[in-house]
């Protein structure tokens, strides 16, 4: 017993073991810190840039229209940055598990918390025109490292299709897409649209269904989204 | 006898009174060789494994916060110390993951154990010291700090950096490994 005690301090005595300074310790926290602030900010970035994408493909509203709705939905994620996303959340974990708050606790709470506070801060920050503006700078190839990101808008899912209404029957109607291409939109069996009543001619719509080679389409999905 | 409480005496050290240091190595020193020899199983190298537990808790000293208990952070050092060496040595049983799946979701068994008796908790920790080496790491050394190390969920949670109701889960899984492969004499 003696013994080691005489090598600890022995080492102390020597210098060999050196007592770290308080401002080592908190210089420490500060960096954990910066990493966790770093990391939130680019949870919140990529978030934020999911809801855009999905915006700009006018996937999301996609969901309110039933099973398919929901897997048109699903494949349209852009999941290398959702993957971004889970590590950066499982780096957090690492970061952060050290402290009490983190591991006395089931990892799911604190994994549900960061979903939580992403979610709500994405949503705000979805609201804002802070994507729109990166997207106009990414355009000009003034956005670096992230440039590339952009260019998720430009490969839609094929069953996603937007244009204005340009004739409109009775079991349908004809819509001109951006490309000046025009498709012929039927109503399937249980199409739901809960403005089917109120379609005019030069409405905005995404449609969402299987474009045959002829230019029809049969939808089994219709939204209005705007005049 | 030295009355003052671990985290008096270990302020004095932050304060660089060296000598204070030597009241923590006193008392402490017997616990972690005793964990230690029961963590790692031979003695050789123990002696090298404390000595370095003691240089790191001295060296990181200014990092212990007084406001909490001394002897889970200095069994934290030692835990940290016993793994890595376990590591190097590749004989350890058992893996310490990054992400055990018992650490992930919340278990019913929040609160602690009602106390076992003292002849069951005696008749325990003899059963646990005959089967230390049979026992996985991941619910031996839960077992070792509430058994023989009379700590409690708190500390052990602070000492493995698991959750306090994981604490209870692997203690009461390992007390059934324990009386599965507990050689039952008659």
């Amino acid at each position: 017993m003696e013994e080691i005690e005489d090598k600890i301090f022995d080492a102390i005595k020597t210098g060999k073991a050196k007592m770290r300074p308080k401002s080592y310790f908190v210089l420490q926290a500060i960096l954990v810190v910066t990493g966790t602030v770093l990391l939130f900010a680019g949870l919140l970035y990529l978030a934020s840039f999911v809801i855009f994408v999905l915006r700009q493909n006018d996937t999301l509203s996609a969901a309110g229209f039933g099973v398919s709705g929901w897997y048109l939905l699903f494949r349209s994620l852009p999941w290398s940055v959702l993957l971004l996303s889970i590590a950066l959340v499982l780096i957090l974990a690492l970061l952060l598990r050290r402290y009490a708050f983190v591991y006395q606790r089931p990892l799911v709470y604190f994994l549900f918390g960061v979903l939580i506070f992403t979610a709500l801060g994405s949503f705000f920050l979805a609201a804002t025109s802070f994507q729109s503006i990166l997207e106009r700078y990414a355009s000009q190839n003034n956005v670096p490292l992230m440039g590339g990101f952009y260019r998720f808008e430009d490969a839609p899912p094929p069953e996603i299709h937007s244009g204005d209404i340009i004739l409109l029957g009775s079991g349908g109607f004809v819509i001109q897409e951006p490309d000046g291409e025009t498709s012929t939109v039927f109503f399937a069996p249980g199409t739901p649209s809960q403005f089917s009543d109120n379609f005019q001619t030069g409405d905005l719509v995404v449609v969402f269904g299987d474009r045959e080679p002829n230019g029809i389409i049969d939808a089994f999905g219709i939204q209005k989204i705007g005049p | 006898m030295d009355e003052r409480k671990d985290e008096d005496v270990a302020v004095l050290v932050q304060q660089g009174d060296v000598e204070s240091f030597r009241v923590l190595v006193e008392r402490y020193e017997p616990r972690i060789a005793r964990y230690a020899r029961r963590f790692l199983f031979q003695g050789d190298d123990v002696k090298d494994i404390v000595q370095e537990v003691f240089i790191k808790a001295y060296v990181n000293i200014k990092s212990f916060d007084s406001d909490r208990r001394f002897s889970p952070w200095l069994y934290r050092i030692a835990h940290n110390e016993f793994v890595n060496a376990g590591r190097k040595r590749q004989k350890e049983r058992g893996n310490i993951s990054l992400f055990d799946a018992d650490v992930l979701f919340p278990h019913l068994m929040t609160a602690e154990e009602a106390a076992d008796t003292g002849a069951v908790r005696e008749e325990l920790k003899h059963m646990l010291t005959d089967s230390l080496e049979k026992l996985d790491a991941k619910y031996r050394e839960p077992l070792v700090l509430y058994y023989l190390e009379d700590m409690d969920y708190k500390a052990i949670s602070d000492i493995l950096h698991i959750p306090v109701s994981t604490v209870g889960v692997r203690l009461q899984r390992g007390k059934t490994m324990l009386k599965k492969i507990y050689p039952w004499k008659k």
